[in-house]
């Protein structure tokens, strides 16, 4: 006789531990990144990744950038929104559409792993007009103008 | 302009001064490709010219509290504003140091018992070509109004698919970032948009954005149809602009001015243009302040924007520097 609860224990396992270190890669990049966002502005500035919603084929994250992390309501930049697959990698980089609710992946390759993951980043702190250096250079300008 | 008028007004200046780099010696170099001055001296030169041209705006329309720019880096909008504007403050995209870009600028006046001005993080629209440059976002508070200025340079049009679908894409991401900004505050909140859209009035980009001619529809308050496509109809002031600025025959003082059919020329086509639009928001276009005065709204046409003529981009020809800009500026002014 088939054992369907092994089996599909054995399967959930495998789901989830892809998934658990497809999300851990995207913390450890926004970690590395965030200890050198912070050293530039007197750990005034945050580098964060949320969860902005999970359902069953997996999780959107969006990874902002706070201009300043004593003010509570200081402005929060979206600097890119993934999605992260029940199964873990591929991580889709797209736009989270708040009206519907959706996320549409598109504009970038996905990434197939942490070193794709640092790739990313580091392209986006080569481009001046990437959201990333633009959230950067708003907030050095506020603190500058305070 | 009366002085009470001016006293109560916010009057924006938008130009795109186009490639106007400041000098970095190891840019100098580039070869006949490169944009950047290749010389202090080629640079004090267009500094020059734009310090004259903008001087004759000024005394024309007044200086205006906002003077947003198109095309240059910081440091030569620093220059600029220590030239002709000592006391204004300078919001500049051009933020990447060691790889310096043209981008938008602002500057700004300070803050009175009028008005306040305060920065808000550029807009971005998602997953666009790396070239796609940031929008500026300038508030300007006066009692319980705010008034968000959007400035923006969209897309050249380097081809017939790729920029369309780059510029469509950013109205898009506007529109809603306008609709939010509105519906927070339908009374109190105004929005103007100005730049080059790099598209005529009609074009699809500026319809995509809910820009049109039709001012009563503008002033409606969102409908809840609106709601879900983020739909906020704007009143663009360029349509009323569009065409030669001087009825045919030329009369008096003007019949010695070339006046203009566009606010771009674009030089290689032997084409008017009118890429350079102010948008407003329907609040802006009631009889209470504020509102805008389109009596006071424009393109400037003034002898040193057009000394070949037509606007042309600055250069060195035959040991001269001849041109300035193939832009001119355009302005408004919102009573308050």
């Amino acid at each position: 006789m088939v054992d369907f609860s092994d089996l599909l224990q054995r399967s959930l396992a495998t789901v989830n531990d892809k998934y658990a270190r497809t999300v851990e890669d995207l913390r450890t990049v926004v970690r590395e990144l965030r200890d050198s966002i912070k050293a530039i502005a007197n750990n005034e500035f945050g580098f964060e990744l949320a969860e902005i919603v999970s359902d069953v084929q997996g999780t959107t994250f969006q990874i902002y950038l706070d201009s300043d992390v004593t003010v509570p309501n200081a402005t929060l930049v979206t600097v890119a929104e993934f999605h992260v697959g029940a199964t873990g990698y591929p991580v889709e980089i797209g736009t989270f559409h708040k009206g519907t609710r959706r996320f549409v992946s598109g504009g970038f390759p996905p990434l197939n792993d942490i070193e794709q993951i640092r790739v990313f980043f580091v392209e986006q702190l080569s481009n001046p007009e990437s959201p990333l250096i633009q959230g950067i250079g708003y907030a050095m300008r506020k603190r500058l103008n305070h | 302009m009366t002085k009470d008028q001016a006293k109560n007004s916010l009057a924006i200046v938008w130009w795109n001064a186009s490639d106007f780099f400041h000098f970095l010696p190891s840019k100098s170099q580039g070869g006949s490709r490169c944009r950047w001055p290749t010389s202090r001296d080629q640079y004090k030169a267009k500094c020059a010219k734009v310090d004259k041209a903008l001087g004759e705006l000024f005394a024309e329309i007044g200086t205006p509290q906002v003077l947003a720019l198109g095309e240059i880096t910081h440091v030569a909008a620093n220059d600029l504003r220590d030239r002709l504007l000592p006391e204004y403050r300078v919001l500049s995209l051009d933020v990447m140091k060691g790889d310096e870009s043209l981008q938008v600028a602002v500057l700004y006046a300070p803050d009175s018992d009028l008005v306040n001005f305060e920065e808000q993080a550029p807009l971005l629209a998602p997953m666009m070509p790396g070239s796609t440059r940031p929008m500026a976002v300038l508030d300007a508070t006066s009692g319980a109004h705010t008034v968000r200025m959007v400035i923006c340079h969209w897309q050249a049009r380097f081809d017939a698919v790729g920029s369309r679908r780059t510029r469509a894409r950013t109205a898009d991401f506007l529109a809603g970032e306008c609709y939010d900004f509105i519906v927070a505050d339908h009374q109190n909140h105004h929005l103007v948009i100005v730049g080059d859209f790099n598209e005529e009035p009609y074009e699809e980009g500026l319809l995509m954005l809910n820009a049109h001619r039709h001012r009563r529809r503008a002033h409606r308050k969102p409908h809840r149809a609106d709601r879900p496509v983020k739909r906020l109809h704007l009143y663009n002031t360029a349509w009323r602009l569009l065409g030669e600025q001087y009825p045919h025959p030329v009369e008096g003082k003007r019949s010695n001015a070339a006046g203009c059919a566009g606010t771009y020329y674009w030089a290689i086509k032997k084409s008017w243009h009118h890429f350079d639009q102010i948008l407003v928001s329907g609040g802006l276009l009631g009889s209470d302040a504020p509102y805008i005065d389109e009596t006071r709204t424009g393109v400037a046409s003034t002898p040193s924007f057009l000394a070949s003529g037509l606007p042309a981009k600055f250069m060195a020809a035959h040991g001269e520097f001849v041109g300035l800009s193939d832009h001119l500026p355009i302005f408004a002014c919102i009573q308050l």
